[in-house]
């Protein structure tokens, strides 16, 4: 009986012209953002690929161990095509033994997500909402909106039109008539929403600087079963509605505010009331905090007395960082490892310390973005890009979840890093190149060359471009990889559970609401 | 069998739309409920159908009680209303085969469908036709080929010779007594006086839900049944 209803249902939607004109702006929009966003994807992976070479590059060229840092670039996730989720995440994570990596304190964010935030993130929460036009975007408004003009006049229509009561007078029960309509709506919508997925997948397969493998499909088809788990959502929802009203005029207005309500209102509005939770102030003290707390480090490293008994030249210095001298006598550098000893541990210190102030204020930051969620949840569209964003791995907690491995990264590094501070390779390698110390001699000897071959012969010797890189073969590799879509599926569930949830109250009203629908 | 006892509707707005109605039709027997607008005449056909819920009382089709067991009693009865409406887009065959399948028959061929639209008089052009192309009248014809092909051994129909033409109206009565010679037990709401006394076995008039007179064809053989009619419905 249902599936007779269905079909009735399909066939009816699918000889219709609002079903046509929907397939075609459906398909035409995800069309373009599929085209637009695939080429942004091919553009960030090669972006990822040169970036990684540069940082493997310059990581191979380091010349002491003071100065080793490793940045953690974060591979683009193929998924991204169909959520962007949080755009403005910074693409990569700074690891060294001045730096304890947190969410909060990575360079690239927004303000919304980083103390020292540069991104642009339009402060206008409807600017917000369409500066991110992605697959899920074009799902959860565009097709939503298709939903509600394809069920409207479901039950309103048919008894406007007199079909309702000889439908009715069969062996066909209400609850059977009603999860036939919403089977036959939710087939209609399948047709737009596979005819968009295919669009996107043949493009991907096209492309000529991307693979589609595998577990590409796999998580392609997740999100295809995602999308329409929130279209028979929002389709119970709008069914509901459609129970409520007696008219087909009415209905589609009270529809229509329902889709507004849904699609901007509450994300729009929670975006808004959103910003009045933000943790007041907080930015701004902390900032003014790793003012203080510079100086005062500053001030600390001043007071260890240091008695210089050799001369250096062609030294870089970096107070809160590591340091690198060439141009430094041996007996010098044996005094300095001496100072180094006392020095570092205090740079590593504050490291730690000033990460415990910054997390503290990302922890913030997380349970503002917490409350911010749930002012937007109560909508099935944000319900719906939480869950993509959750499954594509480009959500904050993606993120977070790469910080926290750079964290447990940087442990393994400092393991490796810390013993060689009490080598002179922490910060000069003059004893494997004596013709670098500004001794009597060399003095003597690079006038000499002056004289002959000009000043760039002796640049050359004091130049880090003479000293051969670091063998570094030992140093512990960074496996800071996001999770994959189904990694962590956990992240998904409170916004699954919440599509699922409304889908089924929505049924179980449109059940009880349609055993009582008036036919008269 | 179609019967009704003690079967009253109060709607919200407090009219009482049927007043303890008593009736029963047999196999075989053609039931013409008179009545003016109002008279409670759909709301019978309504209550039998469960498109509404009766207040008290008991709506019956072969033994099954409408309220009660709703689909069970479906099962026994087709209906035709005043204006048959389809679906538009579909064809008559297409909307025949939706509503045969809905009444659970199936394994119904093109031609099983072609020969009940000729048997309703349905022209042979209009059987791949959309139906939103059809007058009335053929749309009449599609809701009794409809009806037809469910195979019900009642047959309720709602004022369904009404805004037909007289050739139309004739054509639908023919209809009727062949399925009376079948043996389906018929109940149809009219103001068509003539009409009623022409092809009822048993008439009844309601008056503002109250069923106010039953006759037989055999009581009525020497009676003037339009007379009648205008009578109970000028007492007050």
């Amino acid at each position: 009986m249902i599936r007779h209803i269905m079909r009735k249902e399909l066939l009816v939607n699918l000889m219709s012209m609002r079903f046509l004109a929907g397939l075609v702006v459906s398909a035409v929009m995800m069309g373009i953002v599929g085209y637009v966003l695939i080429e942004d994807y091919a553009a960030r992976v090669q972006k990822y690929i040169a970036d990684v070479q540069e940082h493997r590059d310059a990581l191979a060229q380091t010349k002491v161990y003071s100065m080793v840092a490793v940045v953690v670039d974060i591979p683009p996730s193929p998924l991204s095509v169909f959520s962007r989720g949080s755009q403005d995440l910074p693409t990569s994570v700074r690891v060294s033994p001045y730096h304890v990596p947190s969410s909060a304190d990575e360079a690239g964010g927004s303000a919304s997500i980083s103390l020292h935030g540069t991104g642009t993130r339009p402060s206008n929460p409807l600017l917000r909402m369409f500066s991110s036009i992605d697959l899920t975007f074009v799902i959860s408004t565009i097709l939503s909106l298709f939903a509600v003009i394809l069920v409207f006049d479901s039950f309103s229509g048919e008894r406007e039109q007199g079909t309702l009561k000889l439908l009715l007078s069969s062996s066909a029960g209400r609850v059977q008539l009603f999860a036939g309509k919403f089977l036959g709506a939710l087939a209609s919508l399948a047709i737009p929403l596979t005819v968009g997925f295919l669009e996107v997948m043949i493009l991907w397969m096209i492309h000529p600087g991307l693979s589609l493998d595998a577990r590409a499909w796999g998580s392609a088809g997740l999100v295809y079963c995602c999308s329409l788990l929130y279209l028979s959502s929002f389709l119970m929802l709008a069914l509901l509605v459609a129970l409520y009203s007696r008219e087909s005029s009415s209905c589609l207005m009270s529809l229509l505010l329902a889709w507004v309500a849904v699609a901007v209102v509450i994300p729009a509005g929670g975006e808004y009331l959103a910003e009045g939770f933000r943790p007041a102030g907080a930015r701004e003290n902390l900032l003014a905090e790793e003012v203080r707390a510079k100086a005062e480090f500053a001030k600390t490293i001043g007071g260890i007395e240091y008695r210089q008994i050799g001369s250096w030249n062609n030294v870089s210095t970096d107070q809160f960082a590591g340091e690198s001298f060439l141009g430094i006598t041996q007996e010098e550098a044996r005094n300095r490892l001496e100072y180094n000893q006392k020095v570092f541990p205090l740079k590593f210190r504050y490291a730690e310390d000033h990460f415990r102030a910054v997390d503290a204020y990302g922890q913030a930051l997380g349970a503002w973005r917490e409350v911010r969620n749930d002012l937007l949840r109560p909508s099935p569209c944000v319900q719906f890009g939480n869950l993509i964003s959750a499954l594509a791995g480009t959500d904050m907690a993606a993120f977070e979840d790469v910080v926290a491995r750079a964290r447990a990264y940087r442990d393994a590094l400092m393991a490796y890093l810390q013993p060689k501070v009490r080598t002179p390779e922490w910060f000069t390698r003059v004893f494997e190149y004596p013709d670098v110390q500004p001794t009597e001699a060399n003095f003597r000897y690079w006038q000499s060359l002056i004289d002959h071959q000009g000043e760039r012969a002796v640049e050359r010797i004091l130049s880090w471009d003479r000293v051969t890189p670091l063998d570094l073969a030992s140093l512990p590799e960074p496996a800071v990889l996001p999770p994959g879509a189904g990694a962590r599926p956990e992240r998904a569930i409170p916004d699954l559970v919440l599509l699922i949830g409304s889908g089924i109250v929505c049924a179980l009203l449109g059940i009880l609401r349609v055993r009582r629908y008036p036919l008269q | 069998m179609i019967q009704a006892i003690d079967l009253s509707k109060r709607y919200e707005d407090g009219l009482l739309a049927l007043d303890h109605l008593n009736l029963r039709i047999t196999p075989g027997q053609i039931y013409c409920l008179l009545g003016a607008n109002g008279a409670g005449k759909t709301t019978t056909i309504n209550l039998f159908f469960n498109f509404i819920e009766p207040t008290s009382g008991t709506a019956l089709l072969n033994g099954k009680d409408c309220a009660k067991e709703p689909l069970e009693a479906k099962k026994y009865a087709a209906y035709v209303s005043e204006n048959v409406m389809l679906y538009g887009n579909f064809t008559a065959r297409q909307n025949l085969d939706f509503f045969t399948r809905l009444a659970g028959r199936k394994n119904l061929g093109k031609e099983d469908y072609y020969m009940v639209m000729r048997q309703v008089g349905l022209p042979e052009r209009a059987f791949e036709q959309r139906v939103k192309t059809f007058s009335k009248g053929m749309r009449q014809k599609l809701g009794i080929a409809i009806a037809i092909l469910k195979q019900a051994p009642a047959l309720l129909l709602d004022e369904p010779t009404s805004g037909l033409d007289p050739k139309a109206g004739a054509e639908f009565v023919d209809l009727l007594m062949t399925l009376r010679g079948q043996g389906k037990a018929i109940l149809m709401s009219t103001h068509d006086v003539f009409r009623a006394k022409e092809i009822a076995d048993v008439v009844g008039i309601m008056k503002e839900g109250v069923l106010i007179m039953e006759k037989t064809k055999e009581d009525l053989k020497y009676e003037d049944l339009e007379k009648l009619y205008l009578k109970y419905m000028e007492v007050s």
